[in-house]
């Protein structure tokens, strides 16, 4: 062992006895948050952290070309996560609490990793030549990608949703049409638009 | 830097722009160099084919998921599977270089004690122990240098079981088949004192192979092994809410039983897609309905009291097996069942429709005619049930699938396609019996694929090899005997259904003697054939022996141990069915009493049994004319249908239509389309998606709306009704279909649209002609419409001729004292008044008349024709007599029409002409 493991002090989707009192918070956060409390989305996004890192190993790893089984998984773990009660629009608004934390997660790794690099952190070597891990390129891409939807979401958080339920929900067109209670055509007609802003800044 | 707002307009506009215009268009723009570049490479990003985001998001996502590396042990971590509250999972490798196999490294979470470290260890030795091809095998284990507890488990790279069973299993029998592997698993590690303790359908995975493979067998107890004494009980138990047994929430001691009960909410889950009837989340399955025998091994196994469930996973396993083994006869016997009701249906409608006064039309509507729609509408009814019970049993597909991949495997070029079809496979099957020369095996082999045929709904095909599979077999041992017995049973049935009863009725007996013969002491065996016989007898119209076999079949059930459940309620609902009929509904009522009082001594309170015994008797007291107390019954059967067995389903589906019949009987019409509707959602939910099955449930709500006298939304619903078939691609010949035009025209009637509704009939008529033969009922009933139609238009010109010739194809067809002929005198009649011929009305009305009074019929029939005589009696100036006649008719009228009904309505009117003057 190079590195003394993590104690799991918080655990995640399927332990019951946590869950048992979890699910009824997440309902009222999620209702909070509704009610326009932002420190509630916090709080909800801190609350699933652990379970979408999960997620997100297991959901975006075999992306590109990424099954729907695995996105389903995802949704799965979700749903179970914030318990079968749930309304339709708790679980929207879950949902997109959840792609959020994905791209959170994702991003802070990144920048942990880019952070590592400068540092000379060498733990990581064996793993990621196992791993096939890609070039720091992929963690810079990604980070910049944050930022500028970041900076999307300051002037048009329609767009950046989208962006956030297709690439880091998982969703489909048509459940994110669904979800956000637009037409396909129009999910379409902004995805076109924001991808391509999007892929100029990472081209920049 | 810009925003996107301000460059969206352009990007836009330059988009509309063909690309070689791009350029030019771009540089004329009024824009900064920046802004300007940006807005060139999102143009030259939009146009680029791939999509570099997703890439950048999993070369991330590649590189996040392993948190830490190194080695536990031998084994070197290569990435994160997943996290969950037993701890992480990481897929990992032999780092020594002994092996190249892959395993799945389970750090547990919690640090434990030394004490629970050492009963870990030896927790660990048991596990190591189960060595079973259906139980991920624990390989080994140790501890981290800071002693958190790792295992090293056969690495499983399968799909979680419900996602499998999605994907792969959409059959009942290959989602028995994956849970009777579950079951021996289980089975395997309860013999060796191991529960599992958190059965869920992520602790089960199928790999691509079709292997089931049980996942974390103890690992929850291990857990527990591991923790601190003090805080076992309270802080870590492990397991699933949702799967749990109740003992297990509550934190009583857990056993085998309790993985019993897991693997039943499993198992329900499994089939329907629900691990409980509230269970309010989307199914992750497509739902299979469950039959009552299926609710009943699921309530077994969930039962509140461990005691009360199955004692062993085998015995759960028998019970399945003997479900799957006994389907095809099951299936068979629905069946049979099946078309009892039916021919009960219509049978019970040419003699007691008249019952529902109610029906009867404004307009001038005919009797007979409301009585043959409903008739129809309770055969569309009980087809629809048969639908969906072929649907919930799934019984043919189950024997079809297993047959195709019998031969799939026999026949090497057939499983390259998955899509080669059944049929065809039949059709290569029974060429190839030609070069079969052992007699035995081939008429084996005839009546197997007979069966199957008739399961595909070739019945020519099916009945030819069925005749040459029974012809001179000649069993020598009693499980050829048996069988052949069954396979005589179908052939009977299959007979019957084609209207050779008699070669039915001997064919039913042969299976009798051949069960008599080889099984004398089997009293179940002789149930069976005589329930057979009986119901041949009745298809035959011989309702007299088939009542005296069910009743000896009763009989002999009474001092035979072991009857079979399904059998004894199929022979005493089979029983009061027949006796409703024969209009003793008082024994009916005792049949069904008898019959529930031995469900209440035999069975728990609340077994599916009593539903069906319920069905028959609210039917009994709707054929009795209480509809009133048939809602009741039926309200209390649906309650406790959806409690013990599923809200939805098959059986569900036919009680709502049940209700629904004796809703309409009572005139509570809206109730009875609505409750015709909430049966279609239920059928749409049970994933019953037929272009049929959806054109007849709107032609049923029509019907009822007909009834309520709502004509538009009638002809709405039936237009929707052809919509749905012209849009299913559905042959305009298509016998439903074409029953559906006929209500349809008839409704056109009523709302007045002569011309249209008797281009229809005409058009029908012609087509029937073709179809079935001028010679045939539905001819015969094609012309009755028609003359209905110049009743209604008063143009005797057109309507005697058609009288004439109806009543001819009337007589061909049916016994002369049969009550439609009183009715073609009824309609005589009134051309006759058409006509001013007064003399020739009297006559065919006083020949009603006494008809009815002689052939015991309906008491409603007899008024009409009474009122109708007082209407004739009237014009030849015999006050009194047409008193004396209304006096007899207008209580029973009143009691069963509304006001508004036609005749009603035409003798109160007399009656107060009759008051004023005389």
């Amino acid at each position: 062992m190079n590195q003394p493991l993590e104690p799991h002090g918080q655990p995640a989707a399927d332990s019951a006895a946590t869950r048992a009192a979890d699910d009824h918070d997440l309902t009222q956060l999620i209702v909070a948050w509704r009610g326009g409390d932002e420190a509630a989305r916090a709080a909800l996004v801190e609350r699933v952290y652990a379970n979408v890192r999960a997620i997100a190993a297991q959901s975006l790893r075999q992306a590109p070309g990424a099954t729907f089984s695995t996105t389903e998984v995802a949704h799965e773990a979700l749903l179970r996560l914030l318990g079968a009660d749930a309304d339709w629009q708790d679980r929207r608004h879950f949902f997109h609490v959840a792609a959020q934390a994905t791209r959170q997660v994702l991003v802070d790794a990144a920048r942990r990793r880019l952070a590592g690099k400068r540092g000379g952190g060498a733990e990581h070597v064996e793993l990621e030549a196992a791993l096939g891990v890609p070039d720091p390129q992929t963690d810079t891409n990604l980070v910049q990608l944050d930022d500028a939807l970041g900076e999307l979401l300051q002037f048009d958080a329609r767009r950046a949703q989208i962006v956030d339920l297709i690439y880091f929900g998982g969703f489909s067109r048509a459940e994110a049409a669904a979800s956000l209670e637009l037409s396909e055509a129009t999910i379409d007609h902004d995805l076109r638009l924001a991808r391509a802003w999007l892929r100029s800044a990472l081209a920049a | 830097m810009t925003s996107l707002a301000a460059l969206a307009p352009h990007f836009e506009r330059l988009l509309a722009l063909p690309p070689s215009a791009r350029a030019a268009s771009l540089a004329a723009l009024d824009l900064d160099a920046d802004t300007r570049a940006r807005l060139a490479r999102m143009l030259d990003a939009d146009a680029e084919a791939d999509d570099a985001l997703p890439q950048v998001i999993a070369g991330s996502a590649a590189a996040t998921p392993v948190p830490r590396s190194g080695r536990l042990g031998p084994y070197r971590l290569l990435r994160e599977l997943g996290a969950g509250g037993m701890g992480t999972v990481f897929l990992a490798e032999r780092a020594d270089g002994q092996f190249t196999r892959q395993v799945a490294i389970k750090l547990l979470r919690g640090f434990p004690t030394q004490e629970s470290s050492r009963r870990l260890r030896q927790e660990r030795q048991i596990l190591a122990g189960l060595d079973h091809p259906n139980i991920a095998h624990l390989l080994d284990g140790g501890e981290t240098d800071d002693g958190q507890p790792w295992l090293a488990i056969e690495y499983v790279d399968g799909l979680p079981l419900l996602h499998y069973v999605a994907q792969q299993a959409p059959d009942l029998r290959t989602r028995l088949a994956l849970f009777d592997a579950m079951l021996n698993a289980v089975a395997h590690a309860h013999s060796h004192l191991i529960v599992h303790r958190d059965i869920k359908p992520g602790n089960v995975l199928v790999t691509r192979d079709g292997t089931v493979k049980l996942l974390d067998f103890g690992i929850a107890r291990l857990i527990e092994a591991g923790e601190d004494s003090a805080r076992r009980d309270t802080s870590t138990r492990v397991y699933s809410r949702g799967y749990a047994s109740p003992e297990q929430q509550d934190g009583r001691a857990i056993t085998t039983a309790s993985d019993i009960y897991s693997l039943g909410v499993l198992l329900r889950e499994v089939l329907t897609g629900r691990r409980h009837a509230r269970d309010i989340a989307p199914p992750r399955v497509a739902p299979l309905a469950l039959d009552a025998e299926l609710a009943g091994i699921l309530a077994k196994a969930t039962a509140t009291l461990p005691t009360q469930r199955y004692s062993t996973a085998i015995e759960f396993a028998d019970d399945l097996a003997r479900y799957r083994e006994r389907r095809p006869v099951r299936a068979a016997r629905w069946t049979r069942r099946y078309r009892l009701r039916k021919f009960v249906a219509r049978h019970r409608m040419a003699f007691a429709a008249g019952l529902v006064a109610a029906v009867i039309l404004a307009g001038f509507v005919w009797r007979l005619q409301a009585e043959r729609d409903r008739s129809a509408l309770a055969e569309t009814v009980a087809e629809r049930a048969q639908k969906a019970a072929e649907h919930d049993a799934a019984s043919a597909r189950a024997s079809l699938d297993f047959l195709s991949a019998a031969f799939s495997a026999a026949a090497p070029e057939y499983t390259l396609s998955r899509e080669v079809s059944v049929r065809s496979l039949l059709d290569a099957a029974r060429a190839q019996l030609d070069a079969q020369a052992d007699p035995v095996v081939v008429r084996t082999m005839q009546r197997l694929l007979g069966n199957l045929y008739s399961e595909l709904g070739e019945t020519a095909i099916a009945l030819e090899l069925m005749r040459a599979g029974v012809a001179g077999a000649e069993p020598t041992n009693s499980g050829e005997a048996l069988r052949l017995a069954d396979d005589l049973d179908s052939y009977s049935s299959l007979l019957g259904a084609n209207g050779d009863n008699k070669t039915a009725l001997a064919a039913a007996q042969t299976a009798q003697h051949w069960r008599a013969r080889f099984a004398p002491g089997n009293a179940v065996e002789q149930l069976r054939s005589l329930y057979v016989v009986a119901i041949t007898h009745h298809r035959s119209g011989d309702d007299t022996a088939a009542i005296a076999r069910l009743r000896e079949a009763l009989a002999l059930a009474e001092k035979t141990a072991a009857v079979p459940e399904d059998l004894y309620t199929d022979m005493t609902s089979s029983l009061a069915e027949l006796l409703a009929t024969s209009g003793d509904g008082e024994a009916a009522l005792a049949v069904v009493a008898r019959g529930l009082r031995r469900v209440d001594a035999e069975r728990p309170a609340e077994a599916p049994e009593r539903v069906k015994l319920f069905r028959a008797k609210a039917n009994a007291l709707r054929a009795a004319g209480d509809a009133g107390a048939a809602e009741t019954v039926l309200r209390e059967a649906i309650a406790l249908q959806a409690r013990v067995v599923a809200p939805g389903g098959a059986r569900m589906m036919a009680l709502n239509n049940d209700l629904a019949l004796a809703l309409n009987d009572l005139g509570r019409y809206r109730e009875a389309a609505e409750l015709l509707r909430a049966s279609d959602r239920q059928m749409a939910a049970a994933g019953i998606v037929d272009p049929v099955e959806g054109a007849i449930s709107h032609a049923n709500i029509a019907g009822v709306l007909e009834s309520a006298g709502d004509y538009p939304a009638a002809l709405a619903e039936s237009e929707a009704a052809l919509r749905v078939f012209d849009a299913g691609g559905i042959d305009a010949d298509h016998q439903a279909r074409r029953r559906i035009e006929r209500s349809h025209a008839r409704t056109l009637a009523l709302a007045g649209q002569f011309d249209r509704a008797a281009a229809m009939f005409a058009d029908l008529r012609t087509r029937c002609a073709r179809i079935e033969g001028e010679d045939s009922g539905e001819y015969a009933m094609l012309t009755w419409q028609l003359v209905v139609l110049a009743r209604q238009k008063h143009d005797p010109a057109s309507g005697l001729p058609l009288l004439a010739e109806s009543e001819r194809r009337w007589r061909a067809l049916l016994p002369a004292e049969h009550p439609v002929l009183l009715h073609v005198r009824r309609a005589r009649a009134a051309f006759a008044i058409d006509n001013g011929d007064i003399a020739t009305a009297a006559r065919e009305l006083e020949a009603a008349v006494a008809g009815f009074e002689a052939g015991g019929a309906l008491p409603i029939d007899l008024a009409i024709a009474r009122s109708e005589l007082a209407q004739v009696r009237l014009h030849q100036h015999r006050r009194g007599d047409a008193r004396a006649l209304l006096k007899q008719t207008l209580p029973v009228l009143r009691a069963s029409l509304l006001p508004g009904e036609v005749s009603r309505a035409r003798a109160e009117s007399l009656a107060t002409r009759l008051g004023e003057t005389g």
